[in-house]
């Protein structure tokens, strides 16, 4: 077996991950970013026991890699996130703690056991992200390589909708207003639009209608996502030809709802 | 002859000190107010309230005279601004450039008669109007030129909303201000006849699209100066004066007005300056003659930036135009007025305060400073006197600012940085060492042109918005 990142840890799960693939029974995972010795890591083990006694865990950490692998036996994610939230209070009050929690579970997130086990490391070590961050580990193999295109003047919104579906596996780009819009559609090509009514520099309705008769480009569908709620605002944004509207605020849930079934006609 | 030099320098000593504690009084209502404007402001929906259906539409009036390299910009930026319902009404006062062709091509704009126009105020000739059907809520008015009033009027005779809000072209809407002032409008429709925003200076700050991305204090001395003395006039002065309902003015910059009742008390007059505080005292006169109850009000979260003149030139011909407006308001509204029990808080406080203490200031300050260096000159023991007064009047007017100060760290901290809280304090302590007293010669200077009939605008020339820009 060929030395690559976290293998120690790959190495102390093989076997299980194994069994778990054959039997298909479940399992939960969790990688964390910790700096910790062996000592450590059963002063870790014998915390988690004593707090979640019913769980069968094993515990296996990679020292040069700085990561704690910890395989839960027969659980889901819901119950391995939970988990993991125990683990992120004590590797913190410790100062073990150096960076996210990837969180994912066999065979929910994926069905390849030990392939996922290693997607895990791998994007934990490249991706970085925040301390005590708790992600949830996505499969990747089926990546959706949609890109969306949202432009909002609310920074806020801009950051939600971003970290949300980048995690979701979907290219994100972004711009602030219809100009910026313009030139963002043009560069990148979204297969989604998802746009504000109020815009800056260009207006709202512009820039649809601008998108909508680029010759260059065969126009991607638009979702409105606005403060808007006016009965002849709606009605115009669709005599524009826009494919949705939603009214903030909103829900994310409901947004990749509608988004999924306008993305469905490009890939059918 | 030194006896009385010496006692009408000690009158006008009183006089200022009359001032600023006239001022620190209204000051003590505007933080009695800021507490409740917080409150108030913090649990508003604002992002829900600007699409909702039962915010009452406004007509966004903007007289435009030769702004050709600002007005798309502007009106691209009003034109965004988020608010369920508004039109936009430019309204061109025969400029000499090209203000009205720009507008044209950017917009692909169509000629019409002017058919739809009501005459409910009088206003010089109309040429004609130009709309797209593409931008439904933009208006493009052509006229002969008649002055920044009658522009305004002409605005009203097209617009189809129960609100007008006054604009100048060359300022920029932060894209709630227009849904904050409607808010507080919403709490009492049938009181409130008029409400102002808060005018910023954008000088230094970084503009994009017609938008104000990145707030910094200007780097130059007179923009800096008018900064810290607009934060003493709106923040310290405004809330203050409103919370007794004795505010004066609105800033023409921008303002909120009932159209109803701006049609009742004539519309805009014309024909010189200060109009923005004629029309708030007619509202004022009318209301009261009537036996209305009413509200002018000042909204301090609902924020306008305006570029401040960065020349002495400019900035002389604006304070002298200012000067000539105040006292011709109070020659012909504000003596009718003053003193009479009907007025309430406008006729026994704020026209008696404005006579004396602003529009007769030059006089009682000029002479009473003469008066002091007179004496100090006849008596070489007399400059102690000069000296402990100015000092006091220094540290008073000092203080003053500073409440203002906190009033802004309290309740806005645009400018958060510990830095600019000091830049401006030592700006404010500048000001009482050349910059106060060319405002009083302005002032003074801006009467003589009042009695020599004078009624031009002035100069005013447009600069680009970016100090960056001007400076690379």
């Amino acid at each position: 077996m060929e030395q690559h990142v976290g293998s120690r840890i790959i190495q102390t799960f093989h076997h299980f991950l194994q069994y778990y693939q054959e039997s298909n029974l479940a399992c939960g995972m969790i990688i964390a970013r910790a700096d910790l010795d062996a000592k450590q890591l059963e002063r870790v083990k014998a915390h988690m026991e004593r707090m979640e006694p019913e769980v069968g865990v094993q515990f296996s950490h990679d020292q040069e890699e700085g990561l704690v692998g910890i395989l839960l036996d027969n659980r889901t994610i819901g119950y391995s996130h939970f988990y993991s939230l125990y683990v992120k209070e004590f590797l913190e009050d410790n100062g073990f703690l150096t960076g996210p929690i990837l969180v994912g579970s066999f065979p929910e997130s994926s069905p390849y056991a030990e392939q996922m086990l290693f997607d895990m490391i791998t994007e934990i070590i490249e991706s970085g992200g925040e301390k005590g961050e708790i992600r949830v580990f996505k499969k990747g193999n089926e990546k959706k390589n949609d890109s969306i295109l949202i432009v909002d003047s609310d920074q806020k919104v801009l950051e939600l909708v971003t970290s949300y579906f980048t995690h979701k596996g979907y290219t994100v780009h972004t711009a602030t207003d219809g100009k910026e819009g313009v030139a963002q559609y043009e560069l990148h090509h979204p297969n989604l639009v998802i746009t504000e009514i109020n815009l800056s520099a260009l207006g709202g309705y512009q820039f649809i209608h601008h998108i909508k008769h680029l010759e260059s480009i065969k126009a991607a569908p638009i979702m409105v996502l606005t403060n808007k709620q006016l009965e002849e605002d709606v009605k115009r944004t669709f005599e524009y030809g826009v494919s949705d509207y939603v009214t903030k605020p909103f829900s994310l849930m409901e947004i990749e709802q509608r988004m999924v079934k306008l993305l469905q006609p490009v890939h059918s | 002859m030194r006896e009385i030099l010496l006692g009408y320098g000690i009158f006008a000593m009183y006089y200022v000190l009359t001032i600023n504690t006239i001022y620190f009084g209204i000051i003590l209502f505007s933080f009695k107010e800021i507490s409740k404007i917080l409150k108030s402001t913090t649990f508003s929906k604002y992002k829900s309230l600007s699409g909702s259906n039962n915010v009452p539409p406004i007509s966004i009036l903007v007289p435009a005279f030769n702004e050709e390299l600002t007005i798309i910009e502007n009106v691209r930026s009003l034109l965004a601004l988020h608010y369920p319902k508004h039109e936009v009404i430019v309204v061109n006062d025969g400029s000499s450039d090209d203000t009205v062709g720009v507008m044209i091509k950017e917009f692909e704009l169509q000629y019409y008669k002017p058919t739809s126009m009501k005459d409910v105020i009088k206003t010089a000739k109309v040429r004609g109007l130009y709309y797209n059907p593409d931008y439904p809520n933009l208006y493009v008015v052509d006229k002969e030129n008649g002055g920044k009033a009658d522009s305004l009027n002409a605005g009203i005779n097209l617009s189809s909303y129960p609100l007008i809000s006054s604009i100048d072209a060359d300022s920029l809407l932060e894209e709630d201000a227009l849904i904050r002032i409607a808010r507080m409008y919403m709490e009492k429709p049938e009181e409130y006849v008029a409400i102002g925003g808060n005018v910023r200076i954008a000088n230094g700050c970084k503009i994009e699209n017609g938008v104000v991305k990145n707030v910094k204090l200007p780097k130059k001395l007179l923009p800096m100066w008018q900064l810290v003395e607009y934060m003493k006039a709106f923040l310290g002065g405004r809330i203050g004066w409103s919370s007794v309902n004795g505010l004066i003015i609105v800033s023409g910059a921008f303002g909120v007005f009932r159209k109803d009742y701006v049609v009742e008390v004539g519309g805009y007059r014309g024909g010189y300056p200060g109009e923005d505080m004629n029309i708030i005292i007619k509202l004022h006169r009318h209301m009261l003659e009537n036996n209305l109850p009413y509200k002018v009000a000042f909204c301090p979260d609902a924020v306008c930036w305006t570029q401040a003149p960065d020349t002495f030139k400019i900035l002389g011909s604006q304070r002298k135009r200012w000067g000539r407006g105040n006292l011709k308001n109070m020659i012909e509204e504000g003596r009718f007025m003053f003193m009479r029990p009907k007025y309430k808080i406008m006729g026994w406080l704020t026209i008696p305060y404005n006579i004396i203490f602003e529009t007769l200031s030059p006089y009682f300050r000029i002479t009473g400073l003469l008066a002091l260096i007179g004496y100090a000159l006849m008596d070489m023991s007399g400059w102690k006197i000069l000296l402990t007064f100015s000092l006091i009047n220094i540290l008073y007017g000092t203080l003053l600012g500073l409440g203002s100060m906190l009033l802004e760290e309290i309740a806005f901290q645009r400018y958060p940085r510990i830095r600019d809280f000091f830049k401006m304090l030592i700006y404010t302590v500048l000001m009482f060492f050349g910059y106060r007293q060319l405002g009083i010669l302005w002032r003074f200077l801006g009467h003589i042109d009042f009695f020599r009939k004078k009624t031009s605008w002035g100069t005013m020339v447009r600069t680009s918005f970016n100090e960056d820009k001007k400076s690379a």
